[in-house]
């Protein structure tokens, strides 16, 4: 068996042998070798992406971290009261299909074309994700699971201390991998208006001044980012649901 | 003492209400064990929810000591058939979740938690969690919960059922040794006649479905040593068979 790493490692030197082999076969410039890019991407990096990249994770955190902050409450109120989940559940469904990057217009026109509106994005999408996560995984909490505890007289906060977060984290942590990857797709889109900062701007600038090189450094910078940020939340996953 | 009178139970689904306890009675003095036999399906754990306070929704009455059952009052220790443990949490947060709750963190009897613990052969686990422990053990942490709470009301539903013949002879041994040091007011579910006369002081004899109280028995071995040994063991063993077949076939 080999470990997850070096699969993750095949994986991606296989990736760069195609890329590599594409280039040498097309000669394009729009497909630059991979070596050529990785040697743009380490001269211009320091000097040139730090700043867009520090931008986009800025952008990415914020957003992901209000639609936690706000999300999970929400799900797990909607998951363990009944009532509740019968009021908003309606509306969740309604707005959960509309896709919200066509709202973008009129977020812009709210809030302006700085950072708020483009958090705002990020949010408004990944919201939705979390709170139908945390909500479903509350309703799949056996009814016996409660038993014990109601036996006990146990408060409404030990319930959830003990039983609601920690039994639908591994859920909501899924799901938030998932509001990731989706992040940053809107983040790209987002980045493409009213900024002269982020990896969005970046590569859209490369691109429109035929700067093929440093356009491909600023896709991988993106990459990577995603890829660090999914294997954060991994970790965070395997150290508090450890017990599975 | 533990008064059920003409404890009755429905469940109520969409078109018709489901009768699965009629007219129940018994009455349990304090510091004794009483077993309820009844065949599967007959209304055990439903009577066991009645008395922790998961079922609130009954007629007749259940009264502790004079007062009606309230989980917040009366200190409710309950084993249940598989087990409810929180399978997130470590053996040891699991064993001393009970008294954690109604004492607070900082009164929990360390001491005793680390007795009954060594009693019940769990200390070594203690910082596993359930999930990587055998049916056996994980048992032993329901239990060892329930006796670190100390209860007064032990409620055991079919506690040893999963085990193997001689795992669960030796947990009925483990468990009536350290009941005998606390003796708590304990109803024990259970549906092995064997079982029932090993454990209780009185065994209530349930019908099936709807479970009514056919007849309540003595049991004149109770609390004799070595009782599996016992030579009227094998005398009474037959004649609590004649009486729960004559309740359960019919
Ligand atoms: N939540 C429920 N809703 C409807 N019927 C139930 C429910 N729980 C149990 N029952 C029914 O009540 C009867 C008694 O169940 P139970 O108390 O679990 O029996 P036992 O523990 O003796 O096997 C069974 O026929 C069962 O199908
Ligand atoms: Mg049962």
């Amino acid at each position: 068996m080999m470990s997850k790493n070096s699969q993750r490692l095949i994986a991606f030197m296989s990736v760069l042998l195609i890329w590599f082999v594409i280039s040498i076969v097309l000669d394009l410039p729009i497909i630059p070798s991979p070596l050529k890019v990785f040697k743009t991407l380490l001269i211009i990096f320091p000097s040139k992406i730090s700043i867009h990249c520090l931008y986009s994770l800025w952008r990415i955190l914020a957003g992901l971290a209000l639609s936690i902050v706000a999300g999970i409450p929400i799900g797990l109120a909607m998951g363990y009261f009944d009532g509740l989940d019968k009021i908003i559940s309606p509306f969740i469904y309604f707005i959960y299909p509309v896709p919200k990057i066509a709202l973008m217009p009129i977020i812009m026109l709210l809030f302006g074309l700085g950072e708020m509106s483009k958090i705002i994005m990020i949010t408004l999408i990944v919201i939705f994700q979390i709170i139908v996560a945390a909500r479903d995984a509350v309703k799949d909490i056996p009814k016996e699971t409660y038993y014990s505890y109601h036996s006990l007289g146990a408060s409404r906060k030990d319930i959830f201390k003990d039983i609601v977060i920690p039994a639908s984290l591994s859920g909501i942590l899924t799901s938030t991998r998932v509001g990731l990857g989706t992040a940053i797709s809107v983040l790209f889109f987002t980045e493409t208006f009213g900024t002269e900062y982020g990896m969005g701007y970046f590569i859209m600038d490369s691109w429109m001044r035929i700067n093929y090189l440093e356009m491909y450094s600023g896709i991988i910078v993106l990459s990577v980012m995603g890829f660090l940020l999914f294997l954060a939340v991994d970790k965070l996953e395997e150290k508090l649901c450890s017990w599975r | 003492m533990i008064e059920i009178k003409n404890l009755s139970v429905k469940y109520k689904s969409n078109d018709k209400d489901f009768l699965a306890l009629d007219r129940i009675n018994i009455t349990i003095e304090n510091g004794d064990i009483c077993a309820v036999i009844g065949p599967s399906g007959c209304g055990k754990s439903t009577l066991l929810y009645v008395l922790s306070g998961v079922i609130k929704d009954y007629e007749g009455s259940v009264l502790i000591d004079g007062n009606p059952i309230n989980p917040s009052l009366h200190r409710i220790g309950l084993v249940m058939q598989n087990y409810g443990l929180l399978p997130w949490k470590s053996v040891y947060y699991n064993a001393i979740a009970g008294s954690k709750i109604k004492d607070g963190k900082d009164n929990i009897d360390r001491m005793y938690v680390d007795y009954i613990l060594k009693k019940l052969g769990l200390n070594k686990f203690a910082h596993r969690h359930p999930g990587e422990l055998s049916g056996g053990q994980r048992q032993r942490i329901a239990i060892a919960r329930a006796f670190i709470l100390k209860p007064s009301l032990l409620l055991m539903d079919e506690p040893f059922s999963a085990l193997d013949e001689i795992i669960r002879e030796e947990m009925q041994d483990l468990f009536l040794k350290i009941w005998f040091e606390n003796r708590v007011s304990t109803l024990f579910i259970t549906h092995s006649i064997d079982e029932a006369l090993y454990i209780g002081k009185k065994i209530a004899i349930l019908s099936p479905s709807p479970g009514r109280v056919k007849e309540i028995y003595v049991n004149p071995l109770f609390g004799k040593k070595d009782l599996r040994l016992n030579e009227d063991y094998y005398k009474f063993s037959i004649e609590l068979r004649k009486k729960v077949r004559e309740s359960w076939l019919r």
